[in-house]
């Protein structure tokens, strides 16, 4: 379990994240929206010590961010933020292998090699598997990016705006691979997300952020509903279901 | 802003003056004048000319760090000269008389720089790139020369030699007013042409949506600012870090963006920094250090002080 | 996987193809010169072959196989860490910060041992590359050809503190005869000095993976349990000592950091786990046919060779900008 605490941040004077608390539970999908400048990526960021934090507490497990060694916690966490500028020469199978480092610093075992097999697999980049990721196209680069993280096969996974680049096909495609992951291995993923229809679609939980404080968590449920929305969002929404689904129409 | 821009004319005629009557001996004073009045207006004509051609070169390029000096001119330059030796002869005029082989270098270095940035402008590339080029092509030629040097006759190499290491003491006279004639009618035209400078500085989106023929614009004004730098550097050799100094004081000296002032500032300031520091030389270090070196310490911490100024904030 | 057996029968070809190649070029480096070597005499004691052999050409070739190496491999560091293909000793600083330095061992020491200008040749280059890398990655505006620029602007203001240094206490011709690059300097007796490359070379195998994470961003590195300040540190410590030994043993070899390394990764990319040794093997074969290019073009003289790596790596060079070029604006 995910336990965040008071936590805080600070640029300069300005609050990003202002004393937010709440507990991210185990084997769930949870979203993290709300209109921009929020600190969605920020408190992603902090969950995942890539960002410092000014206070508060993030525990993993029970055991603080900062107290994990290094190295075990990329056992148990994985992240992929929106992606760095890439011109690197490295192919996607490289990239993927990377994924394994934690396990295993120098060479890759036969295990690891299954692994990062089938994570290509699940990204549908077999046939490009040799590639280098400055020759790719935007869409291609991510899902070589979502694969590494797969091959990290970690417990938590966090994703900053993971559909970034992808098309339709591949977006829905890649929210059901999240979805197996929970149902099926019992993994914990939070994932940082523009489309709140996506969200409401494919998570358990939702967070919304505002302006740096937590406005509301709530199951799928909770959270979809118009009054909430137009709260946060200071725009007119209309919530529908389709085929069980909430999905809110807006325009 | 008049008030500033004439405090730096006034400092700049003092150091002038300084440089002309210190220490003068009475009885020769004819003499030492005329000497002294050689170099003095020389360190203006290379103030004047590296000056503004590193104003008006941050202004295309949109940076406040880069100056021409870094295109690799002195090394196109230094690479002429051997070649002129070398090729030609060195009893052809091309060799002995100062005037043909000031002109003819100088014609040469502004068509073959101009030549070589055309080929790159049409490709359109980034201006950094077009830089870095030029810094490449710098070394290459200077690789070149160096191997030139190595397989020359050493009779020949002496001639040239003359040549390549110059310095405001021993300035070839004949060429001074030839130079003037030429650094005025220059930096003149980009004082005419402030309002352009001032819109090309805004970006080349801006300025296109302005109606301004950009690129026709940048390519002349380069042509421009490689024959100001071919004319100061046929006459005293490179000096890094001048324009950059003497630009980026004026600008936070004078706290604006337009190119009218900003011209008279920079002149002015680069006169008074070499100036300033021909005194240095004369009268603090008596090592024969060259002003190049003590310029380029200068205005050096200055450029690493402001980098890290900017990128701390 | 069919593929990527493939792949690596054909780099351990292409390896083996380089070892092969170094290693006659090698031979060929030892036989030619000024005097001819009876290679029937070379093994006895006392003749005149012998000692050519073993006090001049064994110790010019291994400085050539050792520099190539080296100075091809820190480059390939240098561009991963600092995420850009046009960074390398050279148009970073970190070659005139190991002159800088030795100049001042110069002026500290009325009698200066070669470890001595090592040691502050090293110091003064980590902390010239150390500001490099400060400001790089503060630095806001980061296209990728202004990187170089600003490094060879910082490059040059120290040099001009050097030729003060120079001129103030008069060693400026000294200076400049030693930082020009050549080989015909490295005597036994002097270039024993680049052998404390070699340990510097296997920890930069050892880190090759984590160099390759690392030049894939801060948060890329920190996700996988890797110490991205530690990896890139331990690349400037390895950066700064094999210029420094570079320096004073052969001088400048510029452009050589740089070239080989991109033309390496046109064809095999940036991992270095798979490349260190090939970019290490071409930059050995690079210099040696520079170096032989040298030694014949005016025979029975010779020139340095930072005039012949200069010509070709800056055509090279040029080559490469505008490949870069055309390519990013394909996309």
């Amino acid at each position: 379990m995910i336990k965040i605490n008071e936590l805080e941040k600070k640029y300069g004077r300005k609050k990003v994240i202002d004393k937010i608390s709440l507990e991210i539970p185990k084997g769930k999908i949870t979203s993290i929206i709300g209109p921009n400048g929020a600190g969605k990526s920020t408190l992603l960021g902090m969950i995942s010590r890539t960002i410092e934090r000014n206070g508060g507490s993030v525990l993993i497990d029970e055991v603080d961010v900062k107290d994990w060694e290094n190295n075990e916690l990329a056992k148990h966490l994985g992240i992929l933020k929106q992606s760095d500028s890439v011109n690197v020469r490295i192919t996607i199978e490289d990239l993927v292998g990377f994924g394994r480092y934690p396990y295993s610093e120098g060479r890759l075992t036969e295990e690891d090699r299954k692994i990062i097999d089938r994570s290509i697999g699940y990204m549908d980049l077999e046939s490009i598997r040799l590639a280098y990721l400055d020759e790719l196209s935007g869409g291609q680069r991510q899902r070589a990016y979502i694969a590494s993280i797969l091959a990290q096969d970690t417990e938590y996974i966090l994703l900053d705006e993971p559909l970034n680049n992808l098309d339709m096909k591949y977006a829905s495609e890649f929210l059901k691979i999240l979805r197996q992951l929970v149902d099926d291995l019992k993994k914990t993923i939070v994932i940082v997300i523009h489309d709140i229809n996506f969200a409401a679609c494919y998570s358990d939980f939702i967070v919304l952020l505002k302006e740096g404080k937590l406005a509301k968590m709530g199951t799928v449920r909770e959270i979809m509903d118009a009054r909430v929305l137009e709260d946060i969002y200071d725009m007119p929404f209309n919530v529908l279901e389709v085929d069980g689904k909430l999905i809110c129409a807006y325009y | 802003m008049r008030l500033k821009l004439s405090l730096m004319g006034i400092v700049s005629l003092a150091a002038v003056i300084f440089l002309l009557s210190w220490q003068v001996n009475i009885e020769i004073l004819g003499y030492v004048l005329s000497k002294r009045s050689i170099k003095v207006l020389a360190i203006l004509l290379s103030a004047w000319s590296i000056g503004s051609a590193t104003l008006v070169f941050q202004t295309i390029t949109g940076n406040r760090i880069l100056s021409p000096s870094i295109l690799g001119l002195d090394s196109i330059y230094i690479l002429f000269q051997l070649l002129a030796v070398m090729l030609i002869g060195r009893f052809s005029p091309l060799a002995t008389n100062p005037y043909v082989n000031y002109i003819v270098t100088t014609i040469l270095m502004c068509l073959f720089s101009s030549l070589l940035y055309q080929r790159v402008f049409s490709k359109k590339k980034s201006i950094f790139s077009v830089v870095l080029i030029g810094v490449v092509m710098g070394t290459f030629f200077s690789s070149i020369t160096g191997m030139l040097q190595m397989i020359m006759d050493p009779d020949a190499y002496t001639m040239a030699l003359d040549r390549l290491f110059a310095s405001f003491n021993d300035v070839e006279e004949d060429l001074l007013l030839l130079s003037s004639i030429i650094v005025s009618l220059v930096v003149v035209q980009f004082y005419r042409n402030h309002h352009l400078l001032d819109v090309i500085a805004l970006g080349k989106n801006y300025a296109v949506n302005l109606g301004i023929e950009y690129d026709k614009e940048v390519k002349k004004l380069l042509v421009m600012i490689f024959l100001l730098i071919s004319v100061s550097t046929a006459l005293v050799g490179p000096i890094t870090f001048l324009g950059f100094f003497a630009v980026n004081i004026t600008k936070t000296y004078l706290k604006t963006h337009k190119h009218r002032i900003l011209i008279w500032g920079t002149v002015f300031m680069a006169t008074i920094t070499l100036l300033i520091s021909q005194i240095l030389v004369e009268h603090v270090f008596g090592f024969g250090l060259p002003i190049s070196i003590l310029i380029s310490i200068f205005g050096g911490t200055y450029f690493i002080a402001l980098l890290l100024r900017e990128s701390a904030a | 996987m069919n593929l990527a057996i493939k792949d690596i029968n054909k780099r351990s070809l292409i390896k083996l193809t380089l070892i092969l190649a170094a290693a006659i070029l090698s031979l060929v480096s030892l036989s030619i010169g000024a005097e001819e070597i009876i290679w029937s005499e070379a093994f006895t004691e006392g003749t005149f072959s012998r000692t050519l052999l073993f006090k001049s050409r064994i110790p010019r070739t291994i400085s050539l196989l050792i520099s190539g190496f080296g100075m091809s491999i820190i480059g390939l560091i240098f561009q991963q860490i600092s995420r850009n293909k046009f960074v390398s000793p050279t148009t970073a600083g970190s070659v005139s910060g190991a002159q800088l330095g030795i100049a001042i061992s110069l002026v500290f020491f009325s009698k200066v041992s070669t470890l001595q200008m090592m040691l502050f040749g090293f110091v003064s280059s980590l902390a010239v590359t150390g500001i490099f890398m400060y400001i790089l990655r503060r630095l806001k505006f980061k296209e990728v050809v202004y990187v170089p620029l600003l490094g060879l602007m910082l490059g040059s203001v120290i040099s001009s503190i050097t030729s003060f240094l120079a001129y103030k206490y008069n060693f400026l011709q000294v200076l400049y005869g030693w930082f020009y690059g050549s080989f015909s300097l490295a005597i036994s007796g002097r270039y024993e000095l680049l052998y404390l490359i070699i340990p510097t070379l296997f920890v930069s195998f050892f880190y090759a993976k984590a160099f390759t994470i690392a030049g894939l961003g801060e948060n890329f590195s920190t996700n996988l349990g890797l110490n991205y300040r530690i990896v890139v540190n331990i690349g400037l410590v390895l950066i700064s000592a094999v210029s420094g030994a570079i320096v004073i043993v052969v001088g400048n070899i510029p452009f050589l950091g740089l070239v080989v390394p991109n033309i390496v990764s046109l064809y095999g990319g940036d991992n270095l786990e798979k490349n260190i040794s090939i970019v290490g093997l071409t930059g050995m074969i690079f210099i040696l046919c520079c170096d032989l290019i040298c030694r014949r073009i005016i025979y029975p003289y010779e020139l340095p060779i930072a005039l012949v790596v200069g010509v070709i790596g800056c055509g090279l060079f040029l080559m490469l900008i505008f490949r870069k070029e055309a390519g990013s604006y394909e996309t």
